[in-house]
């Protein structure tokens, strides 16, 4: 069952003779479960793709439906976007962007508790995808007691905690070297195929490229 | 969760410090508050101590506060006879310089004809003057103790007594003493000035010296005293009546208590209220400008924070508090700052700090809405944070 369904997506900046069509009729579509990577040099569109799926930037023109939501139609669907995505998408960073002044425990903690969710119920989970994610030990490291690699798990661990429809990672090994890089990549597997969440990864590094089910190569604005 | 408090514990240092700097800032506003307050408790403290209902001086002058007033001490008797009037007490003011221990001093010497009512409240040690000569009751700031002995003019006096912050309006200790021995410094001649002013008289008034009767009103004349004011105490509900009685005689001058203070309060303190004030609303605008500054840049340090938050979907009210709280906090703990310093240094000022009450609720008020505007545009910063800061490297 498809989680995300992008049809004629367009996004084009400026107007007249300054106009730049960044992304022009893309179609994904990522089901259940399932690890795609969106890959492409740099300018090829494939941020612009993974912020309008993120509900980041609004398109020019197309469709996005979120598991079974129509958000965008040629325009925002009259929902709350950051509601929307608090609760149905996570996202990974190239800099894993946790916050420098919360431990591993508090960063986890915080998607929770913006969705709402506090109490021991909460603790046993943070814990839980902590341990999952062989973190257990550090949860209460600050970002910067903790290598890269761990802070980018730390990251996947926020991504993952409110269980969210989908997760959006935007270059998440890039600032790893290929062993931690292979290490990240393999636990978005295990989370896709475990929590049967449908993950998108936009990546331009070849090294990461073999455990993906799907990969959309973009050029130039265009899916090729 | 409160992200400005995680954020607080996580830079402690950094924020004591610089909570600490607001907070020397608003010691010195709750200065200002404390030594205007004291001004005007020092500007009335002598007249509330000499407790009297009216104040009788000379006609078209405004009191010894204010005027060189002058008044023949035969009044008395007159004053006191009007109805209404359950006690009349005569007082004179001067100014003057005594050597106590090894320094010059400047000191107010009241002279009163008998003790005030209720003037056993302000005495802290010893009593009030027994004795109808060469004793005083002075201000403990002066240093002095019971038993030690001070010259003032050409007498020793003896201190029998100590009060706790009389002071006139500059802040200088007062001393009280009997009527005539203040009389007899305010008036103390050497022997040739005295022998000149009885010459001059006798001329003036054509003075028959083989007549003793002439004698006797030369004698009269020369000796008839004066005092700067007559102070009455009325029967209660009687003021009005006294004050409109005396009024209508075109003789003296009239004032309440209340005129009198408002007369030192206007004159002596109106210029120093400004002064403070406006130098108190500099350190605030000062103060609002530093906060405002600390918060923007602490904001701007968290620009790609911020844009994490807001792409996660963190609601609005969660940003705003992380950097109004810290706005807040950093008042508050500046304002506890201020208010430990000032409690415990208000005594070491060479002239009254008086803390009050009203002052310090007052002010944390301010600092509140002062750390809620401080705040506003880090916050318009925050709220204008673009979610795409998040991504990319």
């Amino acid at each position: 069952m498809p989680v995300v369904i992008v049809r004629d997506l367009k996004k084009i900046y400026g107007s007249g003779e300054t106009e730049i069509t960044a992304l022009s009729n893309a179609h994904v579509t990522v089901e259940k479960g399932q690890l795609v990577a969106l890959l492409g040099p740099s300018g090829s569109g494939k941020t612009t793709l993974l912020t309008g799926i993120g509900l980041v930037n609004e398109p020019t023109g197309g469709y996005i439906e979120i598991a079974g939501t129509t958000v965008y139609d040629n325009g925002w669907a009259d929902i709350d976007l950051a509601a929307f995505r608090r609760k149905n998408i996570g996202f990974i960073f190239q800099h894993h962007n946790l916050l420098p002044f919360l431990s591993a425990y508090d960063n986890v903690n915080l998607m929770l508790h913006i969705n709402g969710i506090k109490g021991k119920g909460a603790s046993d989970k943070i814990k839980e995808t902590l341990d999952y994610l062989e973190l257990g030990h550090r949860m209460h490291h600050f970002p910067y007691m903790l290598s890269g690699g761990e802070n980018q798990r730390v990251a996947i661990a926020r991504a993952v905690i409110s269980d969210p429809e989908i997760i959006l990672a935007d270059e998440p090994t890039a600032a790893l070297d290929t062993e931690r890089g292979l290490k990240v990549m393999s636990m978005l597997k295990k989370i896709a195929r475990e929590k049967n969440t449908g993950v998108i990864v936009v990546t331009h590094d070849k090294r990461m490229i073999d455990g993906f089910d799907f990969i959309y190569s973009l050029k130039d604005g265009a899916i090729v | 969760m409160n992200l400005a408090f995680k954020d607080i514990l996580h830079n402690k240092l950094r924020f004591i410090m610089t909570s600490f700097g607001l907070g020397l800032l608003l010691t010195v506003v709750m200065a200002m508050s404390g030594i205007y307050a004291g001004l005007v408790f020092e500007a009335g403290v002598l007249v509330e101590t000499l407790n009297a209902d009216l104040w009788v001086v000379q006609k078209d002058t405004f009191g010894p506060f204010a005027d060189a007033t002058k008044i023949s001490e035969i009044y008395g008797s007159v004053l006191g006879s009007i109805k209404g009037v359950r006690e009349y007490n005569m007082v004179s003011f001067q100014t003057l310089q005594a050597a106590i221990g090894a320094n010059k001093k400047r000191l107010t010497v009241v002279g009163l004809k008998k003790e005030p009512q209720g003037f056993s409240k302000r005495i802290i040690s010893g009593n009030y003057i027994k004795s109808s000569h060469y004793e005083i009751v002075a201000d403990i700031s002066l240093g002095l103790k019971l038993g030690e002995f001070i010259r003032i003019g050409y007498d020793d006096f003896k201190v029998v007594g100590l009060t706790g912050g009389v002071v006139n309006s500059s802040g200088e200790a007062v001393v009280f003493m009997a009527l005539q021995d203040a009389q007899k410094i305010q008036f103390q001649k050497n022997n040739e000035a005295v022998r000149n002013d009885k010459a001059q008289l006798k001329s003036s008034l054509n003075v028959n010296e083989s007549s003793r009767s002439d004698r006797a009103k030369l004698e009269k004349i020369y000796n008839n005293r004066i005092v700067n004011a007559i102070i009455l105490s009325t029967e209660k509900g009687w003021k009005e009546s006294v004050l409109n009685s005396i009024k209508r005689w075109n003789y003296f001058g009239v004032f309440t208590t209340e005129e009198q203070i408002d007369i030192l309060t206007k004159n002596v303190i109106e210029k120093p209220k400004k002064q403070l004030g406006l130098f108190k609303m500099i350190l605030l605008i000062a103060a609002t400008a530093i906060v405002m500054l600390i918060i923007y840049t602490l904001t701007q340090d968290k620009t790609k924070d911020i844009a994490t938050l807001k792409l996660i979907g963190t609601p609005v009210y969660m940003i705003v508090g992380l950097i109004l709280n810290q706005a807040i906090a950093m008042g508050l703990i500046g304002y506890a700052t201020a208010f430990t310093i000032i409690y415990n240094t208000h005594h070491l000022f060479p002239r009254r700090v008086k803390i009050m009450a009203e002052d310090m609720v007052s002010l944390f008020f301010i600092v509140f809405a002062m750390c809620v505007l401080a705040s506003l545009l880090g916050i318009k910063k925050a709220l204008n944070t673009d979610i795409n800061q998040a991504l990319g490297g």
